[in-house]
């Protein structure tokens, strides 16, 4: 374990042992944000990005707009905020000001004059979150974007413009209200801005679902954290992905920093906040005997310039003959490979399930049952039951329900990538 | 001043580092700065000695706390006074050193031996040790016994001193399935007033470092010949030094000390050469081939034995300056060096003898 400056903690789970002919290397790096994570006045600008299209009229509009006008309500007055709504173009219903009583009260009186109308076109919406977060470089950068529709097929390249230039500006959680919403066209924006993604089933929920949001981007205390791993000449990064709390797939936003050394970025943290990581690393094949550094994984945020490394953990291998100790794999590694496979599992099941194709589903969502039921998420499994009736969950035997509800298979989706961890001392 | 190699703090005075040995204050040094496999310098590893290139771990942190955490035999040196010692170090690469040596003074006679463990056969140190160990007692009780009256044969004496230590390691019984029983080179010498008296089996060397006076060329004589595969198969023709030395087992050894060697056969072929004294004096040198191997040629090492000679350094500064020149080259082996150096002969007569003596 390795405490750099007491704020983050670093540790590696691993099997470094690998028999010869072999170079995969797995392991799994926990990261524990101390308590003592605090920067000193930091700036905070929180970002409201609204869908006002035609398909938010009615009940969704006016319980966005009550969910909204409490947030701002809600604003600490040291914090900064900005309100974007948008459909075919975005509108600026308030520019970046600090929360005080007076702007607060501008900003509710604006949203009164909010109304649904016209397409989605949400490049446009992040374009003009973007120049809003531009001003504030140094702040903790956290925006919310609430939507109910799709996106206008036409805007497709011009949301993937939009995201490249958002990447790193500012980061962003996507939230579905109703149904009519794609889980993979939220979950590309998500992810790219480094947010999660979720669904609001029903307007009413919007009101709690913000206030999570909201308290969780005032606890982030440092910002801009880089995952930075070394690999030796002549290895391949095979996938480097978060693994907990959720699962997200970093391996294509390596940036190189120069040959032998990638930067994915993991954005803001919070204090106490602990997230896992998954590194596999082919290394090319070692002689019996030969000790290997296969990686050097680091966390480093720059402020001011100055570059501060706040943990770091080492990834071994070790070939050897005994194959007692290169056959077992690690419990962690084993952990969150089979917590990568549950989500695999639901939405390949899911897709299955909405094709037709009854038999493949029946088996993908019972492999995730058996999964979800041994790794203890419980959180996955109960979503699952609302989709397929448990005969045996050890076995992973189950009965596709014949009815389910469309909210139900959307909320399974979108959160069959939350991880459960393993228990630490089992 | 700081080694720009292993970054240790030096005394701005030296001309060496003693910690990685490089030569300071001359970074256009001839030598490659080799600290890896892969071909990363010395120094290019983290703290952990992980080399930042391969990510390999170097087996041995060339710096002295790690000598001192090491097995006592991973660096061994000897010095019984400024113009004889020896120098022995596990190099870069093995694990362990099995390389062994001893030098002794008595009667105004030295005797030496270096023993290199064969690395392919299991516990090659048990062997290196018994042989050097015998060796040594064997050639202290023919100097303790010899006097005017019953002078020394040398030959007889080097020869018998190597039977010795093949006996000794004989009665440490290795167990008799071992393939590969421990087993040694040997390189043996007594020096007298006279003459140096060299025998051998395996590819263990002896040079005769002439330094001439005024300072000319430097010379080395080798004064052994190895058992080796190469030298055999050009010795009787079947090839050109050139075509064998391509040959992967060039430096295999033909004979060797060891329960796999027969004893009585291989003893039979000890060779024992006798080199006179030259009167203007000079420096022989045992060493293994972990050292002579990084030398292109005999010259090359005597030229580095003859600067250091001539800065006045003392033999064991020159046995560590080639130990340390071997570890900057690679050391893929363990090294020894064992360093004599014998005065010019003070042409002055010693009034009970009435022969000339040397004074060193």
């Amino acid at each position: 374990m390795t405490t750099l400056n007491d704020q983050f903690q670093a540790e590696v789970f691993q099997n470094e042992f690998l028999p010869a002919g072999t170079g995969e290397v797995h392991a799994i790096m926990t990261v524990s944000a101390g308590e003592d994570v605090t920067a000193a006045a930091r700036e905070r600008l929180f970002g409201i990005i609204c869908d006002s299209s035609g398909s938010m009229d009615g009940g969704k509009i006016v319980a966005a707009k009550a969910a909204i006008s409490k947030l701002i309500s809600m604003l600490p007055a040291d914090c900064h905020f900005f309100l974007v709504t948008g459909s075919d173009e975005a509108r600026l219903i308030c520019q970046v000001a600090r929360a005080t009583p007076e702007n607060k009260q501008r900003a509710l009186t604006a949203i009164r004059d909010i109304h649904a109308t016209g397409g989605t076109r949400i490049s446009n919406w992040l374009h003009t979150a973007w120049q809003q977060f531009r001003s504030m470089p140094n702040a903790v950068r956290q925006a919310l974007l609430l939507t109910d529709g799709q996106n206008d097929a036409s805007d497709e390249h011009p949301l993937q413009e939009a995201l490249q230039h958002c990447e790193g500006v500012f980061q962003c959680d996507c939230r579905g209200v109703g149904t009519d919403w794609k889980v993979a066209q939220l979950r590309t924006i998500a992810a790219k801005l480094l947010g999660t993604t979720d669904i609001i089933p029903t307007p009413a929920q919007i009101e709690a679902d913000f206030q999570g949001i909201l308290q969780k981007a005032l606890g982030k205390s440092v910002i801009d954290v880089v995952l930075r791993l070394w690999t030796p000449q002549g290895a391949k990064v095979k996938f480097c992905k978060e693994v907990s709390p959720e699962i997200v797939d970093l391996t294509g936003r390596a940036r190189e920093v120069k040959p032998q050394l990638r930067e994915y970025p993991t954005g803001a943290w919070g204090k106490g906040e602990s997230r896992d990581f998954h590194f596999c690393i082919e290394l090319p094949p070692g002689a019996i005997g030969d000790e290997v550094l296969a990686g050097r994984a680091s966390l480093v945020y720059s402020s001011q310039g100055v570059e501060t490394k706040v943990a770091e953990a080492r990834i071994l291998a070790v070939w050897t003959d005994d194959d007692g100790k290169s056959t077992k794999i690690n419990r962690m590694v084993a952990h969150y490979t089979g917590q990568t496979e549950l989500a695999q599992s639901i939405q390949e099941g899911l897709d299955a399930r909405a094709k037709g194709d009854e038999e493949k589903a029946t088996a993908l969502l019972g492999k995730a049952v058996k999964i979800a039921a041994s790794s203890g998420n419980e959180a996955t499994a109960k979503l699952l039951r609302q989709v397929v009736d448990v005969v045996d969950a050890d076995k992973g035997t189950v009965r596709l329900k014949q009815s389910v509800s469309k909210e139900d298979s959307m909320a399974l989706e979108t959160r069959s990538t939350k991880t459960a961890r393993i228990a630490r001392n089992s | 001043m700081m080694c720009p190699a292993c970054v240790a703090e030096m005394p701005d005075e030296d001309l060496f580092c003693e910690n990685c040995g490089l030569k300071l204050g001359d970074s256009a040094s001839e030598v490659p700065l080799v600290g890896c496999v892969c071909g990363a310098a010395i120094g290019e590893t983290d703290e952990d000695g992980f080399c930042l290139r391969c990510g390999r771990r170097e087996h041995r942190a060339v710096s002295a706390d790690a000598v001192r955490q090491s097995q006592p035999s991973d660096h061994i040196e000897l010095a019984l006074s400024l113009h004889f010692a020896a120098v022995s170090d596990r190099g870069r690469k093995h694990a362990r050193n099995e390389d062994r040596f001893g030098i002794l003074e008595a009667k105004g006679m030295r005797a030496m031996v270096v023993c290199d463990g064969v690395s392919t056969s299991t516990n090659a140190e048990v062997a290196s040790t018994a042989v050097s160990e015998g060796v040594m007692e064997s050639l202290a009780g023919a100097l303790r016994s010899s006097d005017t009256a019953f002078p020394l044969d040398a030959a007889n004496a080097v020869r018998q001193s190597i039977i010795a230590g093949a006996a000794r390691l004989t009665a440490q019984a290795s167990s008799p399935e071992d393939e590969n029983p421990p087993s040694t080179t040997v390189v043996s010498a007594l020096v007298s007033n006279e003459a140096v008296t060299v025998g051998w089996l395996g590819d263990s060397r002896a040079y005769w470092i002439d330094l001439p006076e005024p300072p000319g060329n430097a010379v080395a004589l080798p004064l052994t010949r190895d058992h080796s595969w190469l030298n055999s198969v050009v010795g009787s023709g079947e090839m050109t030094p050139e075509v064998a030395a391509k040959s992967p087992q060039a430096h295999a050894i033909t004979r060797w000390i060891g329960a796999d060697a027969g004893d009585e056969v291989e003893l039979g072929k000890i060779d024992i050469v006798r080199h006179p004294l030259p009167a203007m004096g000079g420096i022989l040198l045992l060493c293994t081939d972990g050292l002579w191997n990084y030398f292109s040629t005999p010259e090359a090492m005597a030229g580095i034995v003859r600067d250091a000679s001539r800065n006045g350094e003392d033999a064991l500064s020159i046995g560590r300056q080639l130990v340390n020149l071997a570890n900057r080259r690679g050391g893929h082996d363990n090294i020894t060096a064992a360093v004599l150096r014998i005065e010019q002969i003070k042409l002055t007569h010693s009034p009970e003898s009435g022969h000339a003596v040397r004074e060193d």
